[in-house]
């Protein structure tokens, strides 16, 4: 027989002075198995709780109605009160007699009827709760970061030094993403790779990462606490454990082919590092250029190997290992804007060019030691057009956000342009100048002082004159056609979402937006965490962005992660599905409604009727359910039932409404 | 491939741009592709109507789509006129984006009109139909030979992309690629779909001659003897407003303005007269005959270019050292590269090769009827015979 009490709030005058509350606990007491009623001014106050727990003791109570605000506010805060009576947690129902009754209504008899309903539905579904028990989810304290740029070295880093293990997963040969590539970066002009390459080193040699370069994700199992995931580590060609990094062997190689790093301004050879500074600091072999693996000729850096680290029989591995946290840094591309804007040209200009390569022209280690020389014949130019929001902004052709960085790094090559050509002129065609950061507008009218030319318009058409670029404009300002002869331009290109986020996205139950970018759990209040319990977002994955927020995010990503792991153990929701098995008959269909694959069918043994059979029957799994209740629903053989929202509570509920 | 259209001539065909009627029938009589006039058409109403009224500018259209569907069942339309596919084809596309415009349009026109039938301009038909393509190659009976020529294709042929699904709107090829068949060098340039200025040239001159003048230098600079259009108002105002483009800038241009199919017209063995080429402002009649050329001839002299090319690209052979054997000597002379050709006619100037008949006599031009329809007489400018042969264009000084 249960024992229920009710206690109405009257959250001051919120409830109050729109419900009659007294009338209200007059009206309780009258319920079935309703044995203790009682008002209160603030039941969440420690007064006010103090009262129900006496309560609980003196009138001997097994169950509690709250009439109060919603359970979004005080659910978990009432909870916690009951966790230290002799009263389960979850045998306790609010009704909302504030969000829902108070605050919509005016009148008082409407608004104290209405109360009075819905602590009868409350009573009576509490008549039918049961004790229920959270269970513990066990933690991998291992961490799995997605990405070495600069936010995946930041936040393995901070994990590795909370004292976890994390493995760094990087599909290039090297990590640093596309920081390293940079010259110098805004608004402290601080040199990219003298910021970066410690960051990388300290990943490198920390006893607690564990880099894998040339490596994928392939698969991935698993829920928050515990995942297995399956790394693909490709053939490398070269045994890292002997490997001493001389360089030797990228020295002989006969194979040249263009260097993806340097944006296509120089070569590499098959054998490679990417860059001096690469880490980790030993070559890969890129097998689709290696004369002796597509050929059988050659062999040349075999030959020379003084550490016989060369294996051309290599081959891809796959490693499983297990996580309890993921986080996906995936970082950005720039947008193929030759496919999108034929009147630049569609990229047969060789002096028409984007953001990238122009950071690899001026980087003193780049292809030219940091000289600004035409692609095209190797002069140096005289005037140069920057063009801003070449993809971004532009929802007809391109994407319609804005690429956020472009502005400040616009800016910062103006600047650099200025400083290193004398005589040099600089334009600057822009829609808006959004310079919004530590020191950035202050940066932004530095460069106006240079002697940058900023017109605000669009170009419309550039063509080869000569030797030089007319690229044909507007001022706006001044509402007069601008044309300018440059001898060479620079594009600043849209961020877009890596292609692998794609997959690695869907690995993990992430979603993306329609650009591609993967997303947050909220946008304001849960930046980098996803829908998806224990996969957490930094860096540029998450939106385009620049390095001091991809850096932010990266350590909040950490944060998180450390938090977790530091627990011994979470607790899992106990408000969840249950399947009842004399009724499941192992359809499936709950298996596909799912959202978050809780549910899977296994064929088991069962004893019954005193002959052992087998069937097929739901199961699900308590830490991927979230007590949605969408299987539930759509069970044919009513076998699937939401603890704490049982079929029977709920028609409880209606009945004590509606008879 | 068909070889049968419904034909829509627009009003341009009639008057300024009768030669590009008069050379389109010529190369559909010749291949024999059958161009079927849509019976009672009317003006679609170019880019005068979708300034007034959109009802009217879809209506006019309409009118000579429906009437087409109706008298020639079955067959697709190609009109000639870059402006007037532009407006036939938007007309076509907004009845197939919903049932009620279609409606709309019906009850417009008191007519039924299905919009099944497509809508192709002339230089989309023979770009993408190899029937034609091939038919074309199969009656040449001249090349073209290595006449630069900068394919101008206008603003409206190629755009917009969604509505008149053809070529590419930057950097199109079409045009290039038909020429090319016939022997042309196109030209790289950079202005191929940029605005000649349109009516501008008649309501706003000063601004429609600023544009014609930046297609005619930057045709020009790239190194085009000669520029091809696909449409009449595109051909008239680049023509018929050179040269006061050359008395307003000090320029002076002499870029001879075709329409694509007077040069394939050409090919296939018409004279100037037939196909209206002595009609031109800018006198156009030499330039292209004077590179009319057998294939075979042409072909011979490409061979015999490219051997020498590559014989001047060979490295000569060292001369061997000089010994006191006289008789050695004279062996040990290096040979002089020597380049033979097979061909005689190769080593004879360009004048001595036989031409195709080339009226440039200032005879007053009689309108020959090459259609059914009756045509208009065209009063032309009479072209001064003194002036002619004209220079090549490279020699001229080019003003700003």
């Amino acid at each position: 027989m249960s024992r229920i009490g009710v206690f109405i709030c009257h959250c001051g005058t919120n409830i109050a002075g729109t419900v009659n509350v007294s009338e209200v606990a007059e009206a309780a007491k009258s319920l079935p198995h309703v044995v203790h009623v009682e008002e209160n001014k603030y039941a969440c106050s420690d007064p006010g709780q103090n009262a129900i727990k006496q309560a609980i003791e003196e009138h001997n109570l097994d169950r509690i109605v709250i009439g109060s605000c919603s359970p979004r506010m005080h659910e978990e805060t009432f909870r916690k009160m009951l966790s230290e009576t002799s009263v389960n947690p979850y045998m306790l129902e609010i009704a909302n007699i504030r969000e829902q009754c108070s605050w919509v209504h005016k009148e008082k008899e409407v608004g104290t009827e209405k109360s009075i309903d819905l602590v009868r539905m409350s009573a009576a579904k509490v008549d039918r709760n049961v004790p229920l028990y959270s269970g513990e989810i066990p933690i991998t304290k291992r961490a799995l970061v997605i990405g070495g740029g600069i936010a995946g070295i930041q936040a393995a880093l901070d994990i590795a030094d909370a004292g976890f293990p994390v493995t760094l997963v990087e599909k290039e040969p090297s990590i640093g993403g596309k920081m390293v590539m940079l010259d110098k970066t805004f608004p402290t002009m601080d040199c990219s790779a003298c910021i970066c390459a410690p960051k990388m080193n300290e990943a490198g040699a920390h006893p607690n990462i564990e880099i894998m370069n040339l490596s994928e994700v392939e698969d991935a199992t698993g829920y928050i606490g515990n995942f297995s995931v399956t790394i693909r580590q490709k053939a490398k060609y070269i045994d890292y454990d002997k490997c001493n990094g001389c360089g030797l062997c990228e020295q002989k190689c006969p194979s040249k082919v263009v260097s993806e790093f340097e944006r296509g301004l120089a070569q590499r050879r098959a054998v490679y590092k990417p860059f001096p500074q690469a880490v980790p600091s030993k070559p890969i072999i890129d097998a689709a250029n290696c004369r002796k693996i597509n050929e059988d000729r050659c062999g040349v850096c075999h030959k020379l190997c003084g550490a016989d680290a060369i294996n051309y029989e290599d081959k891809d591995e796959l490693i499983t290992q297990e996580y309890g946290a993921v986080i996906i840094a995936t970082g950005y591309e720039l947008i193929d804007w030759t496919k999108l804007y034929g009147e630049y040209g569609a990229g047969a200009y060789p002096d028409v060019i984007d953001g990238l390569t122009f950071e690899r022209l001026i980087n003193a280690s780049g292809p030219t030691e940091g000289k600004i020389v035409r692609p095209s014949d190797g002069k140096e130019p005289k005037s140069c057009v920057m063009i801003k929001c070449v993809g971004s902004r532009d929802p007809h052709k391109g994407k319609a956000y804005c690429s956020r960085a472009c502005c400040m790094y616009g800016a910062k090559h103006a600047h650099q342009f200025l400083e290193k050509i004398e005589d040099g002129e600089c334009y600057v065609f822009y829609m808006d100048v959004r310079a919004a950061g530590k020191g950035y507008d202050e940066f932004y009218m530095n460069t106006l002082e240079d002697g940058a030319v900023y017109v605000r318009g669009r170009i419309s058409h550039i063509y080869p004159e000569g030797s030089q670029y007319v690229c044909v404009g507007e001022d706006t300002l001044s509402k007069k056609l601008v044309t300018v002869s440059a001898d060479m331009v620079v594009l600043d290109t849209a961020m877009v979402a890596q292609e692998s986020a794609d997959t690695i996205g869907r690995l993990f139950g992430v979603t993306r937006n329609l650009d591609g970018w993967l997303t947050e759990a909220h946008p304001k209040l849960r930046p980098v965490e996803t829908n998806t319990a224990g996969v957490y977002l930094a860096g540029a994955a998450q939106g385009p962005k620049d390095i001091p927020d991809s850096v932010a995010q990266a350590s909040a990503a950490a944060a998180k992660v450390i938090g977790m792991f530091c627990k011994d153990s979470l607790e899992s929701n106990p408000m969840i599905c249950t399947v009842n098995e004399i009724n499941c008959r192992g359809c499936g269909d709950c298996v596909d409604v799912c959202p978050y694959g809780a549910i899977s069918t296994q064929s088991v043994d069962r004893r019954e009727n005193s002959v052992w059979v087998t069937r097929t029957l739901a199961f699900i799994n308590a830490g991927l359910c979230q007590g949605c209740g969408a299987c539930t629903a759509s069970c044919k053989a009513s076998a699937l039932d939401l603890l704490g929202f049982t079929n029977e509570q709920i028609l409880q509920e209606v009945d004590a409404l509606c008879l | 491939m068909t070889m049968e259209f419904a034909y829509y001539p627009g009003c341009a065909s009639c008057a300024t741009g009768l030669a590009y009627d008069m050379s389109t029938r010529y190369i559909a009589r010749t291949i024999g592709l059958k161009l079927r006039v849509i019976p009672d058409w009317n003006c679609c109403g170019a880019s005068a109507a979708h300034l007034v009224n959109r009802d009217l500018s879809l209506a006019l259209p309409a009118r000579s789509l429906a009437l087409s569907e109706k008298r020639l069942p079955g067959l697709d339309v190609v009109a000639s006129c870059a402006a007037c596919f532009g407006r036939l084809k938007t007309t076509r596309h907004f009845a197939r984006e919903s049932n009620e415009n279609r409606a709309h349009l019906e009850s417009l026109i008191d007519r039924e009109y299905r919009a099944e039938a497509n809508v192709f301009s002339l230089l989309q038909i023979i770009a993408e139909n190899d029937d034609i393509k091939e038919a074309i190659q199969a009656r040449m009976t001249k090349v073209l030979s290595g006449l630069k020529i900068a394919c101008y294709y206008g603003c409206m042929l190629v755009r917009p992309t969604e509505v008149v699904e053809f070529d590419d709107e930057e950097n199109p090829q079409s045009m290039d690629d038909i020429l090319r068949l016939v022997g042309a060098e196109p030209v790289d340039w950079a202005f191929k779909s940029y605005c000649c200025g349109a009516s501008l040239q008649v309501t706003e001159p000063s601004a429609g001659k600023t544009m014609v003048e930046k297609i005619l230098h930057n045709a020009q600079i790239n190194g085009a003897e000669a520029i091809a259009t696909a449409c009449p108002l595109c051909q008239l105002n680049v023509d018929m407003r050179q040269k006061e483009v050359n008395w307003l800038t000090g320029s002076s241009y002499d870029l001879p303005v075709y329409y694509f199919t007077e040069l394939i017209a050409l090919c296939l063995g018409a004279t100037p007269k037939e196909i209206g080429l002595d009609k031109h402002y800018n006198p156009a009649v030499t330039c292209a005959s004077s590179k009319l050329k057998d294939p075979r001839v042409a072909a011979a002299e490409a061979a015999a270019e490219a051997e020498a090319a590559a014989a001047a690209a060979k490295p000569k052979p060292r001369p061997k050292p000089k010994t006191e054997d006289t008789t050695s000597a004279a062996a040990a002379e290096p040979q002089p590269e020597v380049v033979t050709t097979t061909e005689p006619v190769a080593a004879t100037p360009v004048a001595a090769e036989p031409q195709p008949e080339v009226d440039v006599a200032a005879e007053p031009v009689a309108v020959t009827p090459v259609a059914a329809e009756p045509q208009p007489e065209v009063v032309t400018t009479t072209e001064p015979v003194a002036a002619e042969p004209q220079p090549a264009n490279d020699d001229k000084v080019v003003a700003p």
